[in-house]
């Protein structure tokens, strides 16, 4: 047995199974959230290259071979197959309740395959070709049929195919030594680097993709394949530069990050301030997002820029990039059901069509409300315990960068006080209350809240586990 | 006696010749046709820096994705040329629709010949900027940097003057093509030749589906 063949050709196979099977889509959707959980409870049971503790004849070996290449999926990176097989299973699981079409459950499957092919094919930069893919296969759900292609979904393939030619190139001119300071080849490689990146993961300045998909297409299938594609493509990148011992010691990197995360979430928080479309409010939230992961994972930097030795790596402040994950990955999956919830009921997310929504989808309100809060890091909610992590780890090394940040996720905050003072405010003189969600989708976004209170007030009990998952 | 390699030189002469049809050009069928003769240009470039069968790859890769994308075309022209109540659409006026040639103005002689001044520009910058590549790839020939620069520019300039679907995938192929023609004197590998034929073939799939994607029957 390999652990490729669990983690990347099984669930590739079985969503290629389930695109021909689609028309059992409740089926699909709860044998497909199966499969992710057991895979994510593999993942954490199972020892990789070692005999397994319950039958000892049998070892899962860490490595495929194709083609001359490897894939190796070892015993380290269990935790990283956890986490996403995870958060693959909240959005699956959350896909029956969104009616975010048929195709959503097969691509997530085949989706989760290719980008776990990506983390594990050697050498690394060939990540990139695979990305791309996923990218491709999640076209079907961006898209789906019975309505013309929107705007948002061909600008998405245009950057995720721009993107991968660049890393592709800078994986193959980046040197395993290089000398101090770097000369221009090298230079040249990193500016590659940094643009393939900025054009996979929507960083300014090219984030407009991330926007428009958020405002044009259903916008849970949206924020599900773009948290996927970012926390693959944040683990791959975080990754590459860790392989390289003098990229990870190369200070000006950390700042650029730095710069670039401050940024976006100054950027998106301001924008999502003065937003009057809910989509384009997600889009905005998913900038914050991005900016947040870029600015936790520049707190990685050699401590070096602190005044101590060049070499060692601050690890805990990395953690935090982990940290992100799971709280991100919570009340963004929360906010896109309930903003489904709502585009099912109305003609579209403009604030003039949701007014007064509260009192006929009251559960959905409060959903779309604790994730918005959430991630304004808004005191007990899950956000803030990491928000005010950096902001503390952030104010030791740059005390302004800390101000512009909190002015952004401010900015996010004005959106969410905003959007309730919306959703509250009925046009009737005096509204009837209602519930017309069905029970599966209450459910849902009750446990989701409940799940963001207690991860926000027991911070301690998951964020030592995620932190550890620095290498 | 200067000795010239005529190969190289006229894998050049097609993709300059094919990458300007598929930026002047309005029609899908001199796209596609075009579109084929620029994976020639690129197999005679690639084919003495990759074994013949890698190569061969790569051309049977975009010929392919031009039989995909034809093939999704010609199945829109024959579901929309005749409507629900009976009557029917001259074939001629949809395969000059909008939504085939690129955008509105696309078809214009004015809209063509901005575009060939454009291209020229981009052209002249690109050779310009070819020798420059060929330090920073040093197994790069002169004849593969100029037709690589040809079209990576020319693609990503057909990707600015258009939001319809066929010509976004065709400026992403050009795009892509270019790219394939450093990438194969970088890394001379069988699985980046494999995977990157199954991304050309995977845009052609996705331009196909996104041509067709309201025709569709609607989702649940």
């Amino acid at each position: 047995m390999n652990s490729a063949t669990i983690w990347i050709l099984v669930p590739i196979f079985v969503g290629g199974v389930f695109f021909v099977l689609q028309r059992f889509e409740k089926a699909l959707v709860l044998a497909g959230t199966g499969l992710v959980v057991l895979l994510a409870l593999m993942a954490w049971f199972l020892p990789i290259g070692e005999a397994l503790p319950f039958l000892p004849s049998i070892t899962i070996q860490d490595t495929l071979f194709v083609l001359g290449r490897q894939f190796i999926l070892s015993d380290t990176d269990r935790p990283y197959l956890f986490l996403i097989y995870l958060m693959v299973a909240i959005w699956l699981g959350g896909s029956a309740a969104a009616r975010s079409g048929k195709y959503l459950v097969p691509v997530g499957l085949i989706v989760s395959g290719l980008l776990t092919a990506a983390l594990a094919v050697e050498p690394t930069l060939y990540a990139a070709l695979l990305i791309e893919m996923a990218a491709l296969v999640s076209i079907p759900v961006l898209a789906p049929p019975g309505r013309p292609a929107s705007r948002g979904v061909l600008r998405f393939i245009t950057f995720q195919t721009l993107g991968m030619p660049f890393i592709l190139l800078s994986g193959w001119l980046l040197p395993g030594v290089v000398s101090d300071p770097p000369s221009q080849p090298v230079m040249t490689a990193i500016v590659l680097l940094l643009l393939g990146f900025a054009l996979l993961m929507a960083i300014f300045p090219f984030h407009s993709w991330l926007i428009s998909l958020a405002g044009e297409v259903n916008p849970y299938s949206a924020a599900f394949i773009f948290f996927l594609i970012l926390s693959t493509v944040s683990i791959f990148g975080v990754d590459f530069i860790n392989r390289l011992e003098w990229l990870r010691g190369f200070a000006p990197l950390y700042s650029i990050l730095r710069l670039l995360g401050i940024l976006m979430i100054f950027t998106g928080g301001l924008w999502a301030a003065f937003q009057r479309h809910l989509g384009r409010m997600l889009g905005y939230a998913m900038l914050v997002i991005v900016g947040s992961s870029l600015l936790a994972s520049s707190l990685g930097a050699p401590v070096a820029d602190l005044g101590a030795n060049a070499s060692a790596i601050a690890s805990p402040a990395t953690g935090l990039f982990f940290a992100f994950f799971l709280p991100n990955g919570l009340a963004l999956a929360t906010w896109a059901l309930s903003l489904s919830i709502f585009r099912n009921q109305t003609e579209n997310l403009t604030y003039r069509s949701v007014q007064g929504l509260a009192y006929t989808l009251p559960v959905a309100s409060a959903g779309l409300l604790a994730a918005h809060f959430s991630l304004a890091s808004l005191p007990l909610l899950a956000g803030f315990p990491l928000y005010s992590a950096m902001f503390s780890s952030l104010s030791h090394s740059a005390p302004s960068a800390v101000f512009l940040a909190m002015l952004g996720v401010g900015g996010l905050l004005a959106g969410a006080l905003r959007t309730l003072a919306v959703l509250i405010t009925s046009p009737n003189e005096s509204p009837a209350w209602s519930m017309t969600e069905t029970r599966l989708q209450a459910i849902l976004i009750v446990a989701a809240i409940i799940l963001l209170f207690v991860m926000g007030l027991f911070p301690q009990l998951y964020l030592p586990l995620l932190s550890e998952l620095i290498p | 006696m200067l000795e010239i390699d005529w190969l190289p030189l006229m894998g050049v002469l097609l993709v300059i010749a094919s990458s300007f049809t598929l930026l002047i050009n309005p029609a899908w069928q001199t796209s596609l046709v075009a579109l084929s003769i620029q994976y020639l240009g690129v197999f005679i470039l690639v084919s003495n820096v990759l074994p013949l069968g890698i190569a061969a790859v790569k051309l049977v890769a975009g010929w392919m994705a031009g039989i995909v994308l034809a093939m999704s075309i010609s199945g829109l022209l024959r579901r929309v040329a005749v409507l629900p109540d009976g009557s029917a659409i001259p074939r001629d006026s949809l395969g000059q629709s909008d939504s085939l040639a690129g955008s509105p103005g696309w078809q214009t002689r004015s809209g063509c010949a901005f575009r060939l001044l454009t291209g020229l520009l981009v052209g002249m910058a690109g050779l310009s900027l070819a020798p420059q590549l060929t330090v920073w790839v040093p197994k790069l020939s002169n004849e593969q940097a100029w037709g690589s620069v040809i079209l990576l520019g020319v693609g990503l300039l057909q990707l600015g003057f258009t939001i319809q679907p066929l010509r976004t995938i065709l400026g992403l192929l050009t795009f892509l093509a270019g790219f394939e023609i450093i990438y194969a004197t970088a890394e001379p590998s069988a699985l980046v030749a494999g995977l990157l034929a199954v991304i050309n073939l995977g845009l052609a799939l996705a331009g196909a589906y996104l041509l067709m994607v309201d025709a569709l029957e609607e989702s649940a």
